[in-house]
């Protein structure tokens, strides 16, 4: 298994050609990034559309090519070419409806049953997106060092440490080095171990979205901000 | 999504935001995937003596893989260089002579090479496998305390020391590469890769030679300017780094504050590291083990420097080099304070013993007479070393200087067991025995031990500065000095210093008590009889006669 320096660039240069490998990388990668798209076509067109399968027709058209060539902008990210070819998509749906209704009314449809929490009701479509786009990452990464720790056998310190990650202290140190029965120098060093891969993963999960690796880091702060 | 479930619930249990923060912190450190990690199922075709394990690290010089060779049941460090660099020809050529410097690298501080080569289009290395962390990891669990820090740091000097000697630089000195064993021993990692990729001249390799050191904190001023003519100076630089960010948790930028103004260690060490980190490589200390010499006395004294007295007699950084030879172990330390001053006691007391049996037949002072001759000799061979490195360093010949130095030394030495020997040969000072004859020979090692510790020998009007002393523990980066001859000399003089003196303070404390004794008495009243008595034979012998004599009892 061999990274290319960004997924997102390697997709983008091979642009419209009908590269099967590029073809693969970008539905795999849309497959990653489906939860945020669904929320966002929620929220804009209502949970009573059926979002599922818009954003299935829209997943299918961006792989075939024809939105990538249309919305590929030259510079960008993975996620703001996605999140401006899915709300062209939406335009284009709505558009195609309220042609075939004639001048039928817009349907606006509250957020409340998208989001239950209240605080969010305030936030824009865009900005929900970008909020479960950040939980995407984290949560790609996350699954990344479970399975990581799974595969060396080291499942039990995963699931005793995890909660330590985020750095909020649940249990302590001589708590968790009873359980694993090691030293509490080795706990301490087993969770930064595992915080320092976690951090790697998600600077590798947001690698692959941006066109050059040094961006990352602008990238971060943006997800960051978006929570 | 399919994934929905626990995962989906650790991510909301956790702060996201810290996990973010998390993954921005890590900026510092070297880029991920900055080259293609190999897959290990791939590997293990390649390598099928191995069973590989795990991975451990990557980073810009390739990835390494925690791995068990299968054969020899032992765990093995499998690093496997970037592809870029295998493609190079002359790259595999360089690749091979480097390796076989490192392999020479046998020292408890150096990670040891078992093999290298080439599988098919990867370079690997394998290496020794620590198995605890790395100097960075530990400095991030936690601040370390300065005593702490200091013998980690003593390490890796003694490591470097004894690469440099062996003609290796290492070039990439950082904490990630600083390595710990289960049972705390330290390791140095990685010697000459980074060198290895600056001279394949190869563009991509630069680059990630360059990534792989992060953010560049380590690298000393030439190495940016002009990699390839940067020498061992440039490690004495990145030991200064190391040793700051040691000591203060932090890596030294633009003007920062002195170490010892954000840890309890005493201000002298921030001269330590300022002369290490001097942009003139002719500036800093002219070897790793001058270095720890002046943070060892400049941390001498401090208490919080100063670890408990170490009992475990576990192999010391300094101790298995031969040349170098410390006192830490407590069987050294025994050799030193007790072994060798007895030896040299005990030499005064066969002297005595040799004595009182022969005293019929041979003259009392020849075992000690001899026992310093054969001193004197020694120090003579030892000046030789230190006269020729005065010589180099203050341009004047080596002969001009030994006949200031040494033939006067020579001189003295000599004369002063000339003297007693011709008083003593007269009869009316026979009394001044073996005690005494002992007495005069230690001052004349005296007059020797002090013009060589305190740096200069009165010779004339001129002062030849660069004594023991002065050579050793101030050293002076512009004295070009051999680091073999500079660190064997000290260490010898100091165990011959010992003993002169003790055969000072010895003969003193033996010819005072036996002053004063009444079996002094009794034994010179004895041997007087003895003498008269032989004088009786040999004047009855050659003249036949008997009212000459006593002339001897009339001189006293």
């Amino acid at each position: 298994m061999v990274f290319p320096q960004t997924r997102w660039t390697y997709i983008r240069q091979a642009g419209s050609d009908d590269s099967a490998a590029a073809n693969a990388a970008l539905s795999e990668l849309c497959a990653s990034y489906r939860d945020p798209v669904l929320t966002y076509v929620r929220i804009r067109l209502g949970a009573d559309r059926d979002a599922e399968d818009i954003v299935q027709d829209f997943f299918a058209r961006l792989i075939r090519g024809d939105l990538l060539a249309r919305a590929n902008p030259d510079r960008g990210t993975f996620r703001s070419f996605l999140l401006h070819a899915v709300s062209q998509f939406i335009s284009d749906f709505r558009d195609h409806q309220n042609a075939a209704k004639r001048g039928g009314a817009h349907q606006r449809v509250s957020t409340e049953t998208i989001d239950e929490t209240p605080d969010r009701r305030s936030m824009t479509p865009e900005q929900e997106f970008e909020r479960r786009w950040a939980r995407t990452v984290l949560q790609r990464a996350l699954d990344r060092l479970e399975a990581e720790y799974c595969s060396n056998g080291r499942q039990e310190l995963f699931n005793v440490i995890k909660d330590q990650l985020d750095g909020t202290t649940a249990r302590t140190g001589a708590a968790m080095a009873s359980i694993l029965g090691i030293t509490e120098a080795a706990v301490r060093v087993a969770v930064h171990r595992m915080k320092q891969r976690l951090g790697q993963f998600i600077r590798e999960e947001v690698a692959e979205t941006v066109p050059h690796s040094v961006e990352v880091d602008d990238e971060l702060t943006r997800l960051r901000q978006s929570l | 999504m399919a994934a929905e479930g626990k995962t989906t619930h650790l991510v909301d249990q956790l702060n996201q935001r810290a996990l973010f923060d998390l993954a921005m912190s890590q900026n510092d450190a070297a880029p991920r995937r900055t080259f293609a990690i190999p897959n290990p199922d791939d590997l293990a075709r390649r390598f099928p003596d191995l069973e590989i394990l795990e991975l451990v690290g990557s980073g810009g010089m390739g990835c390494v893989f925690k791995a068990r060779q299968i054969r020899l049941d032992r765990y093995v460090a499998l690093k496997i260089l970037p592809k870029e660099l295998a493609r190079d020809e002359l790259f595999s050529e360089r690749f091979a002579r480097e390796a076989r410097a490192m392999a020479k690298l046998n020292h408890p501080n150096v990670i040891r090479i078992y093999d290298y080569g080439k599988a098919e289009d990867v370079c690997f290395l394998l290496t020794e496998f620590m198995d605890g962390m790395n100097l960075r990891e530990l400095m991030d669990a936690g601040r370390l305390p300065p005593h702490e820090a200091i013998r980690i740091f003593e390490h890796v000097c003694a490591a470097l020391d004894f690469a440099h000697r062996e003609g290796v630089t290492h070039r990439d000195i950082k904490p990630e590469n600083i390595l710990f064993g289960k049972s705390g021993n330290v390791a140095l990692a990685d010697f000459g890769l980074a060198r290895l990729a600056v001279d394949s001249g190869c563009e991509v390799s630069l680059t990630q030679t360059r990534q792989a050191m992060g953010t560049l904190n380590y690298m000393a001023p030439e190495q940016w300017e002009n990699p390839k003519s940067a020498d061992y100076r440039a490690d004495i630089y990145s030991m200064g780094i190391l040793l700051y960010e040691l000591l203060t948790g932090r890596v030294p930028r633009g003007s920062f504050p002195p170490a010892s103004a954000l840890a309890s260690i005493p201000v002298s060490v921030d001269e330590v590291i300022h002369r290490a980190l001097q942009v003139d490589p002719e500036q800093r200390y002219s070897s790793a083990a001058l270095m720890w010499k002046a943070l060892a006395s400049a941390t001498a004294s401090n208490s919080s420097c100063s670890s408990a007295p170490d009992h475990s007699g576990r192999a010391v950084p300094f101790g298995d080099q031969g040349t170098f030879t410390r006192f830490r172990t407590i069987g050294e330390q025994f050799a030193h304070n007790v072994a060798a001053p007895s030896a040299s006691v005990g030499r005064g007391i066969m002297a005595k013993i040799f004595t009182a049996i022969h005293s019929k037949d041979a003259p009392y002072w020849q075992p000690v007479w001899i026992s310093s001759a054969i001193s004197s000799l020694i120090w003579m061979t030892m000046f030789f070393p230190w006269t020729t490195n005065i010589s180099r360093r203050t341009g004047v010949d080596c002969w001009v200087l030994m006949s200031r130095t040494h033939v006067p030394v020579v001189v003295v030495a000599f004369l002063s067991m000339l003297i007693p020997i011709l008083i003593a040969s007269r009869s009316y000072l026979k009394r001044l025995r073996a005690d005494g004859f002992s007495l005069l020979l230690s001052f004349a090692s005296l007059f020797i031990i002090l013009t060589a510790v305190n740096g200069y020998l009165i010779i004339g009007r001129d002062h030849v500065t660069g004594g023991f002393v002065t050579i050793c523990d101030q050293p002076d980066s512009s004295f070009p000095m051999e680091p073999t001859a500079m660190t064997i000399v000290p260490y010898i003089a100091a165990i011959f210093i010992a003993i002169q003196t003790i055969e000072l303070v010895a003969g003193l404390l033996v010819y005072l008590v036996g002053m004063f004794s009444d079996y002094q008495r009794q034994l010179s009243e004895e041997r007087r009889r003895r003498w008269k008595s032989r004088w009786e034979t040999l004047k009855k012998s050659l003249f036949g006669k008997e009212e000459i004599g006593d002339d001897e009892e009339a001189g006293e």
